[in-house]
Formats: structure tokens, sequence, C-alpha cells
């Protein structure tokens, strides 16, 4: 009974199939700003009869001229469909769609619409406020950096953190215990781990000087054969290339806790007299910074991951807040170019403060499109 | 001088160059290439993989070799463990589950690294009554800040007051939004300098080599 009833409604469908052809509407674009492959395709329908009868949509495609067959089974509910399955970049495609019942019986399906071509774009126009952005700030950067090096006196103030570095391996130094650095957990090409390694370069030559010791247990490898060099090199660049110990430099595990457990460790046997904890981190900052505590330790944190400088500002005498850890390296130098840099960095975000007040202060009173200059799209 | 200096240079400022390209440019050919170096990168992990496996062999056994530390022991352990688990690993019927190898992961190692983590627990909470002593007027607001937040969490807070919870969400949704985005501003205006720096050759401490 239920077969036959489903029989009826799709014959008195396919004869009343041809009055749909004005109520569905596909149409189809080249999907924006991508590499290409992809079609964009959307359909209105306008008869609300129509509309409360579907219950599945179907797409066909064919290329150029060939035979439709169907790509992909969509709920009634779909109006869009991005098809990016084997498509070739400037080649037509013809579309349609084919509308079920309950039963899953096609009952209408929509004249060929197209032809649709895909093709690859090579700038992605949504990034156009993040590249005049981008722009700014490297020409800001760029005049201060030449400034700087032209001799022009640029203040920046003093990070409490990088003047107590000398004085923490001075202490070290001292009491006759070593120093314990981590460089975080982040992969060579990470800004933190980059910037980690400018500061260690800088601690390398101050230890070195002051025949002290440094261990350096490391969580990746690549970022353990840089440090090897720049350590090694630091104690080259000091005239003292015989006192450095490849033992101290080492790489320890890429396991997240058990790189924790293992400085931990390391800090519980060896009660250094100076942590430095300079890079990325996650969960383990606090692990680190707890157990170094208990040691009796001065401790020097820095990083850029935001939700652990709350556990370094506790547990840590001096902290680098974000953007400080970058500045750091360029402090401890005396290089005018890196300090140009930091004040290019520091007039790069008044020029972003003063945009953002601009842009929402005209939200507010109502422009439009300030939302697709802010987040792009 | 030239191999350490000058290529890794040359390298980086056409890899700098290719980012900054490939984040602005979707088409395919750029794409290609960029996944090609991601590719490539990955070789060099695994190549770099085996170096700091030998760095940490050659260390541990200076350790354990050395008579004169007391805690040589540790490093033999380290030792054993790495050799066993090789060994387990290429001649113990693999690594796949219910494989000896697998066995030992998920009932030594994975415990272990439990063990660790939820040593955080007991850490929070004496960082916490560190953090909380009333030393300074801003001490005292971060003080006051945590206690609501605290109560604001359990039921007792809305039973106090109903503005309890309401004055909890307000100060994570605003002060702290507004704090953290301010953060990661200056921090991705940083990054766009460092990198730049770095990129430039203007800051060559990551370039070893240099000697005296």
């Amino acid at each position: 009974m239920k077969k036959f009833s489903s029989l009826i409604f799709t014959i008195g469908f396919f004869i009343l199939g041809q009055t749909f052809a004005q109520d569905v509407t596909l149409n189809g674009i080249d999907t924006p700003d991508d590499k290409g492959g992809s079609i964009d395709l959307s359909w209105a329908i306008s008869n609300p009869a129509l509309e409360k009868s579907i219950k599945g949509i179907a797409v066909l495609r064919s290329e150029g001229s060939g035979t439709f067959s169907e790509i992909k089974t969509l709920g009634d509910y779909e109006r869009t469909y991005a098809d990016n399955g084997e498509i070739k970049n400037n080649t037509p495609y013809y579309y349609q769609l084919s509308f079920k019942d309950e039963a899953g019986v096609v009952f209408f399906t929509t004249e060929p619409a197209g032809p649709f071509m895909s093709a690859p774009q090579w700038f992605n126009s949504k990034k156009i406020a993040n590249l005049i952005f981008a722009i700014v700030s490297i020409a800001i950067i760029l005049i201060f950096i030449r400034l700087a090096r032209k001799g022009k006196d640029l203040y920046i103030r003093h990070l409490a953190g990088v003047d107590a570095i000398e004085d923490a391996v001075g202490r070290a130094t001292e009491m006759g215990k070593p120093c314990v650095y981590s460089p975080g957990i982040d992969p060579i090409e990470s800004i933190a781990t980059l910037a980690s390694i400018s500061i260690l370069s800088k601690i390398s030559q101050t230890v070195a000087e002051y025949d002290s010791r440094m261990i350096i247990p490391n969580f990746d490898p690549v970022v353990y054969s840089v440090i090897d060099e720049v350590v090694r090199d630091a104690y080259i660049k000091t005239g003292r290339p015989d006192a450095y110990k490849s033992d101290d430099v080492y790489f320890l595990t890429n396991g997240q806790f058990a790189y924790a457990s293992g400085i931990s460790g390391l800090m519980a046997r060896e009660t250094p007299a100076a942590n430095f904890f300079l890079g990325f981190f996650m969960a383990e900052s606090l692990i680190l910074a707890e157990a170094g505590s208990m040691t009796g330790a001065i401790q020097i944190a820095g990083t850029d991951s935001i939700s652990q400088i709350p556990f370094f500002i506790v547990a840590c005498d001096y902290t680098l807040i974000g953007e400080e850890l970058y500045a750091a390296g360029a402090l401890m130098g005396d290089d005018p170019r890196l300090k140009g840099g930091i004040k290019g960095q520091d007039y790069v975000k008044l020029v972003a403060m003063i945009v953002l007040v601009v842009l929402f202060t005209l939200k507010l009173f109502g422009v439009a499109g300030i939302d697709k200059i802010l987040v792009g799209g | 001088m030239f191999l350490k200096k000058t290529v890794p240079f040359l390298i980086t400022l056409f890899m700098g160059i290719m980012s900054f390209t490939f984040y602005y440019v979707p088409h395919q050919m750029v794409q290609d290439v960029w996944d090609k170096s991601v590719e490539w990168s990955m070789i060099i992990a695994g190549g770099a993989m085996a170096v700091g496996a030998i760095s940490m062999i050659r260390t541990y056994i200076h350790k354990s070799f050395n008579r004169t530390n007391p805690n040589r022991y540790y490093s033999m352990l380290t030792l054993i463990s790495l050799t066993a688990m090789t060994v387990i690993g290429l001649f113990g019927g693999g690594i796949e589950p219910g494989s000896l190898f697998d066995t030992i992961f998920t009932s030594v190692l994975s415990p272990l690294e439990s063990t660790m983590f939820s040593l955080l627990a007991f850490y929070i909470s004496s960082a916490a009554f560190r953090s909380f002593r009333l030393k300074s007027f801003s001490a005292g607001l971060l003080l006051a800040a945590a206690l609501l937040v605290m109560i604001a969490q359990i039921p007792l807070g809305e039973v106090i007051s109903p503005w309890i919870p309401k004055a909890k969400d307000w100060l994570l949704n605003y002060p702290n939004v507004a704090a953290q985005r301010a953060i990661m501003i200056g921090i991705a205006i940083g990054g766009v300098s460092t990198a730049l720096k770095i990129i430039l050759g203007i800051d060559k401490s990551v370039f070893s080599g240099s000697g005296k």
C-alpha cells in the first residue's frame, strides 16, 4: 500500500514536473580566493509546495557535453554546495539538481545549468586589510632599524627580567651551582623558540665569561641541534671554546610530561642557582616553575603562550610577558638595529591602537563594512 | 663561514619570502611549493630525531660511566629502558595494539605521564596560595577577583547573591578578554618584527658559526 501511494505520488510529480522548472534557480560561480578546483553552487526554490515535498537533493554534474552523474546527496534543507571533487581548472561543467521524495525516488530534475568554470586565484582578496597592515608594519619597523643604524638615539624602557638575567648568572657563579635553561617545547619555526635562542646566545656568553655552567635539556631534536651550535659559538666568541661541555646541552625527550619530569628531576638533583624558562610552554610550565621554586633558585621565565603567563607570574621571580620575550634578545645585545626593530614595533602598536579606535568608533556610528576590514571576508 | 652562516641565511630569506607569499597567494602553484617544503621539513625532522637520540645516548653514557656522579644509576636506567624499548619494538612483534611494545607503552609510560599531569592540581594550589598573599593593591585586586570567580563557580555563589555569577561573567568576558587580546596583539606585532629581523639577517644569533 505504501509502495503504491509512493508510486502515485511520483507519477503526480512527474506530470507536474514541467511546472517546477520555473520554480528552481541554480547558480554556480568559481569559488573565490582559492587555489582552483572548486565551484560554489547555490539554488533557490520559490515554490513552497515543492520545497515542502523535497526530502533529499542529489547534485549531478557533467564535464562539457558529457553525461550527468550524481556526485553528492544532500539534505532537503541544503541550498548551497561547494563542489571541489576532481574539478579541472578552466573546464566547463554543467549541473543539475534531482529532488527526491520520502521513498528516495526522484520526482523532479532541473534543467542543466552552466557552463561554470573553476580557476585559481593569485591573491586572496579577503586578506587585503591584513596585507596593507603587514606592509605598513614592515615599513615602520624598517624605518626605525635604518634610523637606529644611522645612530639616532632611541629610548627603550628596561625590562626587569632582562636586567635580572646577568645577576642570576652571577649568583649561580658565586654559589658554584649551575643554571638550567629550557627553550620550551615548540619546534624551531616558532617565533618564541627563535627568540629564546637569541636570548640563549647572549646568556651563554655571560655564562662562558663567568666560567659558570648551564645545563640545557631540549624537547625538540632540531632545536637541540641549533642550540648546540649557538652555545658552542658563544663559548668561541668569548675565547673559551675548551670550556664548552657538550654533555650539558642535550636532547632530553619529546614527550611533554616526560620533559617536565626530566627537568624537575634535574633541578632536584643539581639544585641550580638560576632557572630560565624562555620559549613556548603548555601545561608543563607550572610543573617546571613550581619544581624549580622548591629548589630555591632564582627563576626567570618568558612565554608568548597566553594561558601559561599567569602560572609563570606566580611561580617565578621575573616574567617576560608575550612580546617582551621577543625583545629580550635585542635588549641584552648592543646591536642598534635590533633595538631599532623594537622601537619600530612599538610604533606599529601605536598605529594598531589608533586604527582599532577609529574602526570601532565608525562601527558604533553604524558605518557598514567595518567587520569585513577587521576579520576579513 | 659560508656554509654555517651565509647558506642558512639565504635559505631563511627564501623560506621567509615563500611563507609570506604562501599566506596571500592561494594559487595551486604556490601551494604545491609550500606542500613540498612541508614534506622536506618532515624529512629533516626525522633525520634530526636521529641526531637527538645520538646526543641523548652520548650524554647518558658519559653520565653512567662517571663514578663521581651519585645519580649515574638514573642515566643507566634511561639507557636500559631506551635499549629495551628499541629491541622490543624491532624484534618483539612490532608496535601494533596488543604487542608487547604497546602493552609497555600503555601500562607504564602513559600512567607515568598521567601522574606527572595530575601533579598540576597540587602545584596550582601552592601557586594560588603564593599569589593570593595580600602584599599590594594589585595583589589585593587579584585576590578579590579570584575569590569572586571561585565563589561564582560553585552553587554557593548563586545562593549568596544572583549578582555574583553575573559579576564573574563580566570579569571573564570583558577585563580578562581585553587584557588577553592586548597581549595577543602585542605578540602578533612582536612576531612580525622578530620574523623580519631574522629573515633579513639583522638578528643573526640563530645562525651560529661566526666564531670570533
